[in-house]
């Protein structure tokens, strides 16, 4: 979907703006007051000054970073992690996936906006600069969807040209939207991936609310790359439903269309979740599967089940295009067994998995 | 302050008599005349129930009351509050009719006044209580009546509420046969059973009386909840009974969670030793099996 009138499709999803004094000037505020034309903006110190009646997930609240804007990927106890650098450029997420992590993480129910590119491109520059030989991988993708509002606030532009300058740098911008199309004319694109999450279109449909569908997905990926970007795909989390070799086989079959040197990394994870996301994750067929908790205390599949699994969505990626595969916070036994080697000894993810910072 | 006959206290609206009786033995206090006085406001008597009825047991026939100015229903409710003065201490019921006392007067919407009553009755947030009673009310009698007894927890009773009621009176009957966790655990895994398996509620009824004819019903529920560990956990007991019998113990990492088994034996003499030693040699032709398990 290319997005035309943005007042109509994000009218769905943000019934007030509030932004702080710090946000007031920001170009990224002005663009979003002319995009949003019927939803009201107010000013105010602080998130607590949002009334309780507006602290809810259609809200959006602007402000600059406070603190580190860019982070290490916490990781996970006893899972090898891949030292990826975390910018919080959007914190929370509309589109409702009823496995999201973030339900567990976030406690503020509005959508976070740092509006403060400049920061965030200064403390990439700083990291950058530091070791100039050393790959960095950072995204923003980790707190909420890269691209759900970018198209409303534009703000994902300055990051892929000042990481541009960089050329050890490789910003992600992954989402599940098909919302690629305010990007693609950004000359100077340097290392910039854009990441499409995966799934089968019927999990798509039942867990996905407000995600662009498969087809939507690969066609914007398709559109990414004709523009000269490296595009990179998530099958995290693969969930087992009847029949989930075939239909994410099949996902993985469509990633042939792609050349694997513009593919710049794949993974794979499967569902798992804190004990206390349980609570908030409702009643959804595949969780009366059998999970055990892990060494990080998520529950996951049983290890067998999961190395089955593994093997078996890798080999059909495999097939289709030969780009690096990676397992997302997965622990050393489930990598020995699924690729014979943990990461570190495996040539093709050297680039992924060195350590960062 | 104004005395009352006990016979026109007895005629007052009873809206406000929202505390367990039993919770203060009021008698001690009656008969030494160490008695409180009563808060009125208009036709309604806003505290003390269980005090009055002790007054009558002890044969008094007027009580010392305050009339309260007209400071509307939620100051009189905070009075009450303030003079039951529990905080932390009210029954899930108590709370409930507090809850819908202040349904009933609009006052749940009300941030402000939402803020008081809640900070009198308990330490959780006014927006975390709020949602707890709404879940306590909600729960069909029988199974609030069991969390009100402390037969199962509420977090529990709301998710697995879609079960029968026959099933929940069978708990209640026979509460005594388990603890608070193995309730919690029963209900929990057949719920889990029910849904994943879209059982009819016969069948689900059926199940339950399969289980209850058990001793402990709980092996058997995890059996039938993770048939994949159990078929796990029995391939590594068939592969490993020589080991066993031979007095050698093979334990799988956690939840075969890992890529280490743990083996142990004991010997107390050189020729115990060596039978252990010969055993695992012998288990050499078997060790791939046993790996492949992880």
């Amino acid at each position: 979907m290319r997005l035309t009138d943005y007042s109509s499709f994000y009218s769905r999803f943000v019934t007030s703006v509030y932004f702080t004094d710090e946000a007031a000037g920001s170009p990224a505020l002005a663009r979003a007051i002319e995009r949003l034309r019927d939803v009201p903006f107010k000013r105010v110190k602080g998130k607590d000054d949002i009334p309780p009646a507006d602290r809810k997930r259609e809200t959006l609240f602007l402000t600059t970073g406070r603190g580190k804007t860019v982070t290490a990927c916490p990781g996970s106890k006893g899972h090898l992690c891949c030292n990826y650098l975390t910018i919080d450029l959007y914190g929370g997420c509309p589109i409702g996936c009823t496995y999201c992590i973030l339900r567990s993480y976030l406690n503020f129910a509005p959508v976070t906006v740092n509006v403060d590119t400049g920061a965030v491109c200064r403390e990439i520059e700083r990291i950058a600069a530091a070791d100039p030989g050393r790959p960095l991988r950072l995204g923003t993708g980790e707190t909420g969807d890269s691209l759900f509002f970018d198209p409303l606030f534009d703000l994902s532009r300055d990051l892929v040209e000042r990481c541009a300058l960089f050329p050890n740098v490789s910003l992600e911008l992954k989402t599940k939207t098909d919302f690629v199309d305010h990007l693609l004319g950004i000359e100077r694109k340097g290392g910039a991936v854009i990441a499409f999450s995966l799934n089968p279109q019927v999990l798509i449909d039942s867990e996905e609310p407000f995600a662009n569908g498969l087809d939507d997905r690969l066609a914007a990926a398709g559109r990414a790359l004709a523009a000269g970007y490296r595009v990179a795909f998530h099958f995290d989390p693969v969930i087992r439903v009847p029949g989930w070799d075939d239909m994410y086989g099949a996902v993985a079959d469509r990633l042939a269309a792609f050349p694997a040197e513009r593919v710049a990394w794949i993974s794979l994870g499967t569902v798992r979740y804190p004990k206390e996301l349980l609570g908030r994750l409702g009643e959804r067929p595949y969780l009366f599967d059998e999970f055990f908790p892990s060494r990080d205390g998520k529950f996951r599949y049983l290890q067998p089940v999961r190395v089955s699994m593994y093997r078996s969505l890798a080999d059909r990626i495999a097939q289709a295009v030969d780009a690096p595969v990676y397992m997302c916070m997965e622990s050393p036994a489930v990598w020995r067994r699924v690729f014979g080697n943990p990461p570190s000894k495996i040539e093709s993810l050297c680039g992924i998995f060195i350590p960062t910072m | 302050m104004c005395l009352y006959p006990l016979e026109k206290l007895r005629t007052l609206s009873r809206a406000f008599d929202l505390f367990e009786p039993g919770v203060r033995d009021w008698a001690p206090l009656v008969a030494s005349g160490l008695v409180p006085p009563l808060p009125v406001a208009g036709d309604e008597l806003v505290w003390g129930f269980p005090l009055l009825e002790a007054a009558e047991r002890s044969g008094l026939c007027e009580l010392a009351c305050v009339e309260l100015a007209s400071g509307g229903r939620a100051s009189h409710l905070e009075a009450a509050l303030r003079l039951e003065n529990r905080r932390g201490a009210y029954s899930l019921s108590e709370q409930a009719r507090v809850y819908g006392f202040l349904a009933r007067a609009g006052m749940t919407g009300d941030p402000e006044k939402l803020t008081v009553i809640a900070g009198l009755l308990t330490a959780q947030a006014p927006a975390a209580w709020l949602k707890t009673m709404g879940e306590f009310v909600s729960l069909p009698d029988g199974i609030g009546r069991l969390v009100a007894e402390d037969v199962l927890d509420l977090k529990t009773a709301s998710r697995v509420r879609s079960l029968s009621g026959a099933f929940f009176e069978r708990l209640e009957r026979e509460k005594s046969r388990f603890s608070f966790s193995e309730r919690r655990e029963i209900s929990l895994l057949l719920w889990e059973i029910s849904r994943r398996d879209r059982l009819t509620r016969a069948a689900t009824e059926s199940l339950a009386d399969e289980l209850f004819s058990l001793p402990d019903p709980r092996p058997r529920l995890r059996v039938l909840r993770y048939p994949e560990y159990t078929k796990l956990a029995g391939r590594l007991a068939g592969l490993t009974a020589g080991l066993d019998r031979d007095g050698i113990a093979v334990r799988p990492p956690d939840g075969f969670e890992g890529d280490e088994f743990f083996f142990s034996f004991t010997a107390a003499s050189p020729a115990v030793y060596a039978r252990r030693l010969a055993a695992l040699k012998n288990f050499e032709d078997e060790i791939d099996r046993l790996f492949e398990l992880l």
